[in-house]
């Protein structure tokens, strides 16, 4: 922690032993001058220069903050129009992008496009959150625990010890934290009420959180992990990477831990199918867009579209007014972003090139060191 | 003539909720006489006609399964079947043709398309599923009355899609019960384990790993519906029981069809059966005399043409600590424990002895009752197939208790009964009066002296399919009244034509003399009987500190510890299989 003693927790009766001690050691006008040559480095030539020499001198929660702050500012949002459901209806996050080549972000483009989900569309839903109360006792603890904690889930299908992986840790950490704001900042603009408005009887187990339910948070954050940890492992073996989804075993093995945190929610009793399904899409979207702002890939992001009030059944056993669920069939089905729910719009054609950004390419330096120097 | 109790308005133990009138066609007689073929014997026709007299109006009066959208519209109905249907994967045709048997499970929540169906033969060896209460496939023709079947050749094909890989439960996505307006049973797929996926993983395989080489029987399946599973009283499984029973024995007949290309004679072969039902109740004649016992009965000593042998194994049930079963001698009393919070209604069964003549104008039976407050009611001299009723004052105040008298016909003779129905201890509707839990005392009198038996009813549901009963038991018997192994075998499983598996430990020194150490809870027959215990077993413990042995969970492997005898019945209908398979191979 930033504000620790060198050799343990800062305190009063610390520094009252500081005091002491500078009293006893040092004579009242004893005092001395450091040479000015001795304060290193002397001389930083650009920013990335000291960002180098800088960035890893910070505590871990710092890095943290700027890293943060510095990708926040890659991104932001286009909302357009006020429904009677007393949200804006569809949001657009966009993301400063260079031309191929060029080094100056020059324009913002849309990077993942939200519509919610009408109230009624809700309603209707709410029955598919009550479908899955059977499983509660079965998944209490895993809900419960990954209220907190969802690395540990993917500490099972990837190796991601505190001290062997950790900066791969802080790097998701960070992600998660990006995550979290940009899903913070569309669910307040979309304002899409929660489950248990919807019927006094789905009785959530877990504290119903005071923001609104579309998209999932936690399917976003759990997607995004899912997407970077992919791409930190495997992305140089598969530069196609954009245009599949869940083709490699390995990028499977990670979805269906995100794809299972996203479902608890559901078995909780705080979200929508629907939720996460958009949540799944915006992490996605959001995590191969971080290893492209880390790493500058030559291969470019495909935008993404979700439109709630399309992910219904169609044509299944002849039912075509009925939300849909969710599960990693419908999620491959959204990636190929052929059906009405997730067609690409025109204006999201084109594959976009985001900006890099130095911070994570620092973080992300480091983070790659560990997957190479594994042991055993 | 039999003459069943017919529950009262409340009686089903499933939560009660009743029909909303809308009237319910179950026209199954095409399916009758397309399962049984030609030159059926009498007593079999006796048995379905009487069955399906005695429970197709329960189930028309069953409100959650008329209303559930599982029944086949009149418009795609056929009742003279479908003719020819590709029911295997063809490698699997291919590889039992020359010596096929089918065992057919019945359950719930079957994990039909479960990676261990796919040993030995590669591709799966189910041959169908019938999903009871899964709505229709949409705008196809059916020949089933409702519910939806689901051919191994479908899930064949679905699993080499490659969609499985991506989620283990695709199967069940694609062809029904996890879609989201499946009534009922949705999410009973997405679950961890299942009484059915632990009882098809051992009836497809040795719980040791050590998987079928060569040969292995075919898999049918029979999903029944939840509703009926919940149903404690077990009124409503016998009929969708039979009603599959039918059904395997149909398809059978078009998977002897669709083999018959791939025989070296080219000839439709003669396909044994072999069903394992894990289902049983705590109380009934126990004499062989109920209406699903004396289907199977009939069935199995019917000599169908154009099928083999039909064999049946059902576990002897667990009940033998449960002090559920009691012989009273006549004017004899004991306690009767009704629990707390039971939010069903609990049941009684009175038996008395076999009699050849008629039953008189009024029972000879009478019962008399005292609440845990203090309170008496009594019955006596009920006309048998009337319903008569006392009403509680004090404690309890407007709860009625209710008394079915009936009568079952056998070829010996004829038994006495009568059903006490308790209603619920607790209940949603607070104005609703509700029975005082605690001991009751029966008193139970035969007109002419003889002992009678007693029984409890089941009143405690599977796992995860719980109506809120709780499993009453007797205590405290007066000296005379005998409580203890005897009779505490399963209503179901005391037919002359069914094989009854016990439940013994994988890991104990057997006394001198024995050849197995008993699991504690697996039940007895009555005294005399030739095999008391059972007339197999099967390890359902590993050791008496090691409980359950290892079962499949729906998606996964045995990491699963499943106890009880319905852990039996299918490890015993497997050995049974695949000796008729053997018997076929070693005679050519």
């Amino acid at each position: 922690m930033d504000f620790d003693s060198d050799g343990g927790s800062g305190s009063s009766l610390l520094s009252g032993a500081l005091i002491s001690t500078r009293d006893g050691t040092l004579g009242a006008a004893d005092y001395q001058a450091t040479p000015i040559d001795q304060i290193k480095p002397a001389h930083i030539k650009n920013r990335e220069e000291g960002y180098k020499a800088r960035f890893f001198r910070l505590s871990g929660e710092q890095r943290s903050v700027v890293a943060v702050a510095d990708l926040m500012q890659v991104f932001s949002f286009d909302v357009s129009y006020v429904n009677e459901d007393m949200g804006h209806s569809l949001v657009t996050l966009l993301c400063e992008c260079t031309e191929a080549g060029a080094h100056q972000p020059i324009v913002a483009k849309p990077l993942m496009r939200i519509r919610r989900p009408s109230n009624e569309y809700l309603s209707k839903a709410a029955k598919l959150v009550d479908n899955y109360v059977d499983l509660r006792d079965e998944r209490n603890v895993e809900i419960n625990i990954q209220i907190e904690d969802i690395l540990s889930f993917f500490g099972m299908v990837t190796p991601l010890h505190g001290t062997s992986y950790r900066w791969t840790l802080e790097l998701l950490d960070v992600a998660m934290d990006v995550a979290s704001a940009l899903v913070q900042s569309v669910k307040l603009d979309l304002g899409c009420p929660r489950p248990e408005l919807f019927s006094p009887s789905l009785q959530p187990i877990i504290q119903t959180p005071s923001h609104g339910t579309f998209p999932s948070g936690h399917s976003t954050q759990a997607f995004t992990v899912a997407s970077l940890l992919y791409c930190l492992r495997f992305a140089s073996k598969n530069p196609d990477m954009d245009n599949e989804f869940c083709v490699s075993e390995d990028e499977t093995r990670l979805m269906k831990i995100a794809n299972r945190i996203a479902v608890n929610r559901t078995v909780a009793g705080v979200h929508f199918p629907v939720d996460s399904a958009a949540g799944a899409m915006l992490g996605i979207t959001l995590g191969r867009t971080l290893y492209r702002i880390a790493t500058g890939a030559p291969d470019m992001v495909q935008g993404r579209n979700f439109d709630a009030a399309q992910y219904m059944l169609a044509g299944q056993d002849g039912l075509s007014d009925q939300p849909r669920d969710f599960n990693l069939l419908e999620l491959s089905e959204l990636m190929k972003a052929e059906g009405p729910a997730s067609a690409t719009p025109e204006d999201m054609a084109e594959q976009i090139a985001p900006r890099t950004s130095m911070i994570l390419k620092l973080l992300w330096e480091k983070a790659d060191e560990e997957w190479k120097g594994r042991w055993g | 003539m039999t003459v069943r109790p017919y529950f009262s308005e409340k009686g089903f133990r499933t939560p009660p909720k009743w029909g909303d009138g809308t009237p319910l066609s179950l026209d199954f007689s095409g399916l009758i006489e397309r399962a049984i073929g030609p030159g059926y014997s009498e007593a079999l026709k006796k048995a379905l006609v009487s069955a399906f007299e005695d429970y197709a109006p329960l189930v028309q009066k069953f409100g959650d399964f008329a209303a559930s959208g599982s029944l086949t519209p009149g418009d795609q109905f056929r009742k003279d079947g479908l003719g020819a249907m590709p029911l295997l994967p063809e490698s699997t045709a291919k590889a039992v043709a020359e010596a096929p048997c089918v065992l057919a499970v019945m359950d719930e929540t079957l994990p039909y398309g479960h990676s261990v169906l796919r040993r030995p033969f590669g591709e799966t060896r189910l041959a169908e599923i019938w999903l009871q209460d899964c709505h229709p496939w949409p705008d196809q023709h059916s020949d089933l009355p409702f519910g939806r079947a689901v051919s191994g050749a479908q899930v064949a094909q679905i699993e080499a899609s490659g969609v499985t890989r991506l989620d283990p439960r695709a199967v069940y996505y694609k062809t029904g019960p996890l879609d989201p307006l499946y009534p009922g049973q949705q999410q009973r797929y997405a679950q961890n384990h299942s009484h059915g996926s632990a009882v098809l993983g051992l009836a497809a395989e040795p719980f040791d790993g050590t998987a079928p080489q060569g040969s292995a029987p075919v898999i049918m399946g029979v999903n029944v519906p939840p509703n009926a599973v919940r149903d404690t009283s077990g009124a409503l499984l016998p009929f969708f029981l039979i009603m599959g029973m039918l059904y395997v024995l149909e398809r059978s007949r078009k998977l002897a069809a669709q083999l018959a290309p791939y025989r070296e004679d080219g000839q439709a072969p003669e396909i044994p059966v072999v069903f394992s039902l894990s289902f049983g109740i705590l109380a009934g004649p126990k004499d062989g005399s109920h209406p699903l016992e004396q289907v199977m009965d009939a069935l199995a000593a019917s000599d169908l043409s154009g099928l083999g042998p039909v064999k049946f194994v059902l576990p002897m049930g667990n009940a033998r600590r449960a002090a559920a079963t009691a012989t009273v001698p006549s004017g004899k009393s004991l306690g009767l424990r009704l629990l707390p919070d039971d939010w069903t209604p609990s049941y009684l069964e009175i038996w008395a002895p076999r009699r050849t003549d008629k039953p008189k104008a009024q029972s000879r039976i009478s019962v008399t009752l005292t609440s845990p407050s203090g309170e008496e009611l009594s019955f006596a001299g009920g006309a048998v197939g009337t319903i008569t009723s006392q009403s509680l004052a004090a404690v309890g105040a407007g709860a009625t208790v209710l008394a079915h008298w009936i009568a079952n016909e056998t070829a010996e003779g004829w038994r006495e009964a009568v059903v006490i129905e308790f209603p619920a201890t607790a209940s949603q509707d607070l104005s609703a009066p509700v029975a005082p839990a605690g001991r009751w005392r029966l008193t139970l009198t035969d007109a002419e002296g003889a002992e009678l038996q007693a029984h409890v009813q089941r009143d405690d549901p599977l796992d995860g399919l719980s109506s809120g009963g709780r499993q009453g038991r007797f205590e405290v018997p007066e000296d005379g009244v005998i409580l203890d192994a005897t009779g505490t075998v399963s209503a179901f499983a005391t037919g002359a034509g069914v094989t009854r598996a016990g439940g013994v430990y994988l890991d104990a020194v057997p006394e001198e003399g024995e050849t197995h150490v008993l699991a504690p809870y697996s039940g007895a027959l009555w005294d005399g009987a030739d095999n008391p215990d059972g007339d197999a077993f099967a390890p359902t413990e590993r050791s008496a500190t090691s409980p359950g042995v290892p079962v499949h969970s729906l998606v996964g492997g045995r990491s699963l510890p499943g106890s009880g005898t319905s852990m039996a019945a299918p490890q015993i209908a497997r050995q049974m299989a695949q000796a008729l398979i053997d018997g076929m191979s070693s005679s050519g």
